[in-house]
């Protein structure tokens, strides 16, 4: 008995995970994200001033008991800012990466499954999809339509899903030609069932990776965008816009509180989301062993 | 139950590639009754995967397709048939198992929950009602402890008992007909015996008629009723199981039965046919079997033979049964 107990059933996420536990560098990724994402969350309850409190007697405060990481132009508390950009940056890096991973992994099955001249049109949407350059997009469409954090988020998910369209597809038609495939329509399931219950869940590992290290690419690219002022708007804080305040030599020279802790911010999450992806890569690929 | 189940008439089935088109299936007829066992053998490369996909309608589209023929189960054309109502019919009504029991399971699903999948598809039951008829099945395929294995994953199990897996999902709907696709090659031999024997059992008490695939003619002689002997996409000889062992008559199959491992002695190097199955690209224009045979004649590479009835159950395509007269007005 006690050695059937021992073989408990675990599943292949169960292994992955347990695998993933024994990386030091995911797991410092990990703690760290979470960390961020907690205070971020729970900014209300952690921080007692108001995110836009203007307090123009207290400006460029330095940090202090009373205002941790000091203040800005307009004697706003820096601290709360950065917890309240938290939440914009890492919305922004999730939702395009939703969007991103929902057009990829549709539009990646379907030509991969389908193949023929179904898979053609959407890898030849990739191809020109690839074209754009990200950037120059980005400031057209921040140009036109005005700068808002939705914009950077659909504009980031609608250029940001050929990558992962091109690994899905691969993933599947590798897939589509095991026997369990086969078999599945030997048992009689149509095809949007066999996709979405037996190749989906097959491709996982590559898509969590990828969705992964694209939210760091989402908060990077939401950083470059606010700096330059085209993405999240004023007065609503992201760490990109509150770089921008170093644009100012001014600040640059004087006040470090302002530009140093958001881009400290920028540069650890992304470090550790990429630790994570990297982590979770080798855990969940069952072709890597250590 | 002496009802016909499975009618086969003419069937074609070929392939695109780039190099042209070939059929793998050349005209292939059989039938069987209910409760029965029909075994087709043959080597590697001869059509008897592809009359089986053909029957499932699963031929690997686009390249695959099938250009005459019927397929007739329970009377219903199967070739008429739409997608849809195919799917009604697989998995449901015609069930089959696959050759490799290490990759036909999704390794990513508990065995319970890929049993209950075809149930739910098929006989529409609630994802909580399926547990206990997932464990009833796995026990009547003779899994050990199968309200454990219910909640296991493929990596845990053995090859048997994976196979016995693949057969209870097989016959989890009770099908008319079951297609055993090469179901022991890749078992040893013990195991082997086993799920052959359970295959029997469960025959006899389901009355399901089974299409048996392989290229082992010793699990030929413990299972089937009838025999196919096939060769490059055509049936070389038809008849029941103890003719074939009892009196073979095409060159073919007597070839098959000399090549047995167990008819070598000890220190004899063992008897092979000579020469290679001929690329689909490159069919003798005679007898597709003329070049590697022993008695081929003029007329064998000239002319393909038809098959002939040489009594009620039993026919053979050569042309050595064939009287001179016959031959001669062929050429």
């Amino acid at each position: 008995m006690s050695l059937e107990n021992s073989v408990k059933s675990q599943s292949p996420w169960q292994i992955g995970f347990k695998r993933l536990k024994k990386n030091r560098l995911a797991m410092i990724g990990f703690t760290l994200l979470c960390i961020v994402v907690i205070i971020s969350v729970f900014a209300p309850l952690i921080t007692r001033y108001d995110r836009d409190a203007i307090d123009t007697l207290n400006s460029y405060q330095k940090p202090s008991a009373e205002h941790w990481l000091g203040t800005d132009e307009l004697g706003r508390d820096t601290f709360t800012r950065l917890l309240y950009g938290g939440r914009i940056s890492l919305s922004v890096g999730l939702v395009s990466t939703s969007i991103a991973v929902l057009i990829g992994v549709t539009l990646g099955t379907t030509g991969g499954y389908h193949g023929g001249y179904i898979d053609n049109i959407i890898m030849r949407i990739v191809d020109v999809f690839m074209c754009f350059p990200f950037f120059l997009i980005a400031i057209v469409v921040a140009a036109i339509l005005g700068p808002s954090i939705w914009n950077v988020m659909i504009i980031s998910g609608i250029l940001g899903w050929t990558g992962i369209a091109r690994i899905v597809r691969a993933e599947v038609l590798s897939i589509k030609e095991r026997e369990f495939i086969e078999a599945a329509r030997a048992l009689g399931l149509n095809s949007k069932d066999i996709i979405i219950k037996h190749i989906i869940p097959n491709i996982m590992a590559p898509i969590i990776v990828y969705a992964t290290l694209g939210i760091a690419r989402g908060i990077l690219s939401e950083a470059g965008l606010s700096f330059l002022g085209l993405g999240v708007k004023p007065p609503t804080p992201s760490w990109g816009n509150m770089l921008a305040a170093a644009q100012s030599m001014r600040s640059l020279r004087l006040h470090w509180w302002l530009w140093i802790p958001p881009g400290c911010l920028v540069f650890f999450m992304i470090l550790s989301i990429n630790f994570l992806g990297d982590g979770l890569r080798d855990a969940l690929d069952p072709k890597l062993k250590q | 139950m002496q009802n016909t189940t499975l009618v086969v008439e003419n069937l074609v089935t070929g392939f695109k590639t780039s190099e042209g088109s070939f059929n793998a299936v050349d005209g292939v007829d059989f039938k069987i009754e209910g409760g029965k066992v029909l075994g087709i053998v043959g080597e590697s490369g001869c059509g008897k995967s592809i009359t089986s996909l053909s029957i499932m309608g699963l031929v690997p589209k686009p390249n695959g397709f099938i250009s005459s023929g019927k397929i007739l189960f329970e009377g219903q054309d199967l070739l008429k048939l739409s997608e849809p109502e195919m799917q009604m019919i697989r998995g449901n009504r015609i069930a089959m198992i696959f050759q490799e029991p290490m990759t036909a399971l999704n390794p990513v699903f508990k065995i319970g929950f890929q049993i209950a999948e075809i149930l739910e598809t098929h006989q529409h039951l609630k994802r909580s009602e399926c547990k206990p008829i997932c464990i009833e099945l796995l026990k009547r395929v003779g899994l050990p402890r199968p309200e454990k294995v219910v909640d296991e994953y493929p990596h845990q199990l053995s090859g048997g008992m994976r196979q016995r897996v693949m057969i209870a999902m097989a016959l989890s709907c009770n099908p008319k007909l079951l297609i055993a696709d090469e179901p022991t090659t890749a078992l040893d031999v013990t195991v082997q015996a086993q799920v052959l024997e359970l295959m029997k059992d469960l025959k006899s008490e389901f009355q399901t008629s089974i299409l048996f695939i392989t290229h082992d003619l010793g699990v030929i002689a413990e299972m089937a009723d009838n025999v196919l002997v096939m060769y490059a996409g055509k049936v070389m000889e038809e008849t029941d199981c103890e003719t074939l062992f009892d009196e073979p008559l095409h060159p073919y199959t007597l070839a098959l039965l000399c090549s047995r491992p167990e008819r070598i002695k000890r220190g004899e190097s063992p008897i092979c046919i000579p020469g290679m199955v001929p690329s689909p690209f490159d069919m003798p224009k005679g007898c597709a079997f003329a070049p590697r045979c022993a008695l081929s004649k003029d007329i064998c590479k000239e002319k393909k033979p038809e098959l002939k009835a040489i009594s009620p159950n039993h026919k053979v395509r050569c042309w050595q049964y064939y009287s001179e007269e016959e031959q001669c007005q062929n050429i």
